[in-house]
């Protein structure tokens, strides 16, 4: 509460060139995306493990599925996938982990709960971005990554 | 209220305005043009007089030409070339990131030089698991030593040499060697402040970095690349041919727009038209103050100072430039000393004057954090990547370093007009 009041106290000078300064460094990142995530794979991120959270109705499903197993692949770590499992979709999901040579696990509890086990270790989640109410008209390729 | 006290009134409300940013800096600078108008210190018949129109141009042309070749991923490519050569090994690496800084920022506006090092800079250290905070403070400087490398490096380099008079070639000429001076007595002071981090650093394998992935067209890259080497040999061999510097720029933004394909609408509308009207509002209130009288007396007074002794000019006008430079934008400091400055070289005949205000409104904006637009981007970007930099912290090595940078200044500057 303090550190708020502190940042709301604090002097701002040449707002504006900060405010299109750091606009336009977002904009620099970006370009620098690929190569990013190249410098990550490098160095990988020690992470418990990587849950997918698949809700229904999202078309990215596969992608994200994916995703997760690449990241793992890359991370040393476990997939946790959280969906509604048919035999279609868990046939899919065992030839990509193979595929990928990466532990799974499907988790078909209440997303509360998996939210809570997810918080006690380093974890990454991964959401289709279609899901997501403001992010769900953008053209970017890729799912959402929230760490 | 004297016609005098009025116009400075005006002219210190418009400079508090511009620093602190109350309202966007082309408001004020404008807001400032107004009043100086509405006051009838500028009448609008002598309005196109007091714009100095030649370094509008090469703005305008560079800002062109920057905006179209950046999208074709050459400066970023160039980044990544760069940082291969480092091995991993953190102190080559800062030693690397130190020179190409100074590099990008003598062919691009320190801005755009620290927003492209920083995004780098800031991954490549969280990879090697360093701190990155003597990186970004070393390219701040860097960036500020680059503007002083070329006419067209940073804007009181194109205002202060286009002033002078100066050519592309002879500015260069000039200043080169001391930049490259600059450069390493640099490097040398940062390895000296953070040598216990460093020394605590081993070489860590970044492994196969590809600069092709930072290159969406590599027809256009090559096509960029090309239309830069041609705009610095045109800029190189520009005297000889009769032509200003300000007439290069426009004419290579033409032949840019014309073989990249780039749509002029949108080059048009990109590109920092904010820049320009601030600068012809700036030029409006300085002009304002210079035909109110108050720059005269300013330079009188300076002259009375120096007295007989020229050689005592060179650290005068040093200091002072560098010091405001410190202290608030280099911008609008150069473009006020600019009268001053050239009363100063006609009384004394001596055009070296130029040259102590490029150098120390350049190097000045090293001292703190607010010193130039460049500084405070880079510091907040810090903050943004969870890394912050505090003002003292930055003092710290900044005062340091803009002590023996303008020292370094006046040496040389004292050795060419005594030598040469």
């Amino acid at each position: 509460m303090e550190n708020e009041k502190e940042k709301k106290d604090e002097p701002v000078i040449m707002k504006h060139t900060i405010e299109k300064g750091v606009s336009d460094y977002e904009e620099m990142k970006d370009r620098f995306g690929d190569l990013f995530f190249d410098l990550e794979k490098l160095e990988p991120i020690d992470l418990s493990g990587i849950y997918v959270i698949l809700p229904r109705g999202t078309k990215l499903k596969k992608k994200s599925i994916i995703w997760g197993f690449s990241l793992a692949k890359r991370c040393k770590s476990k997939v946790f996938l959280a969906l509604k499992k048919s035999k279609s979709v868990a046939e899919e999901i065992e030839k990509i982990s193979k595929a990928f040579d990466v532990e799974y696990e499907i988790l078909e509890g209440d997303i509360s709960d998996i939210m809570e086990n997810m918080k006690k270790e380093r974890n990454i989640v991964i959401l289709p971005r279609d899901t997501i109410e403001p992010l769900k008209d953008e053209e970017q390729e890729g799912p959402m990554l929230i760490i | 209220m004297e016609p005098i006290t009025i116009a400075l009134l005006i002219f210190i409300l418009t400079f508090l305005l511009i620093v602190t940013e109350l309202v966007h800096k082309t408001l004020a600078a404008l807001l400032g043009a107004f009043l100086m108008i509405t006051y009838e210190f500028v009448n609008y018949s002598q309005i196109g007089g007091l714009i100095d129109f030649s370094a509008i141009g090469i703005i305008f042309g560079m800002m062109i030409v920057v905006e179209v070749v950046k999208d074709s991923g050459i400066f970023q490519f160039f980044g990544i070339k760069a940082i291969k050569l480092a091995k991993g090994n953190p102190k080559s690496l800062f030693i690397i990131m130190i020179i190409f800084t100074a590099i990008l920022s003598a062919f691009l506006s320190n801005q755009i030089s620290i927003l492209i090092l920083a995004a780098l800079t800031f991954t490549l250290c969280r990879s090697l698991e360093i701190n990155p905070t003597p990186f970004i403070i070393a390219e701040s400087v860097s960036a500020n030593i680059g503007g002083i490398t070329l006419l067209t490096s940073s804007t009181p380099s194109i205002i202060a040499g286009g002033a002078a008079g100066f050519s592309f070639s002879e500015f260069v000429i000039f200043s080169l060697p001391f930049t490259v001076l600059l450069m390493f007595s640099t490097i040398i002071i940062f390895l000296f402040l953070y040598r216990k981090e460093f020394k605590n650093y081993e070489a860590r394998e970044l492994g196969e970095l590809d600069e092709w992935s930072v290159v969406q067209d590599k027809g256009f890259f090559y096509k960029s690349l090309i239309i830069l080497i041609f705009t610095i040999v045109f800029f190189l061999i520009s005297d000889r041919l009769g032509v200003t510097p300000d007439f290069v720029a426009i004419s290579s933004a033409i032949v840019i727009l014309l073989l990249s394909g780039a749509d002029p609408d949108k080059t048009l509308r990109d590109i920092q038209w904010g820049t320009i009207f601030f600068f012809i509002g700036l030029f409006i209130v300085v002009g304002g103050l210079e035909k109110s009288g108050f720059l005269e007396i300013m330079a009188e007074r300076l002259i009375e100072m120096i007295g007989g002794n020229k050689i005592m000019s060179i650290p005068l006008v040093v200091g002072v430039s560098g010091i405001t430079s410190g202290i608030v934008d280099n911008i609008p400091i150069t473009v006020t000393l600019v009268p001053i400055i050239r009363t100063l070289a006609e009384t004394f005949d001596m055009s070296i004057m130029w040259w102590c205000l490029i150098f120390g409104a350049g190097l000045g904006g090293n001292l703190t954090p607010i010193g130039s637009p460049s500084n405070v981007i880079a510091m907040n970007i810090a903050k943004k990547e969870g890394n912050p930099i505090s003002f003292s912290e930055f003092m710290k090595v900044g005062f340091i370093v803009t002590i023996v940078q303008l020292s370094l200044a006046m040496i040389y500057l004292l050795f060419r007009f005594l030598v040469f």
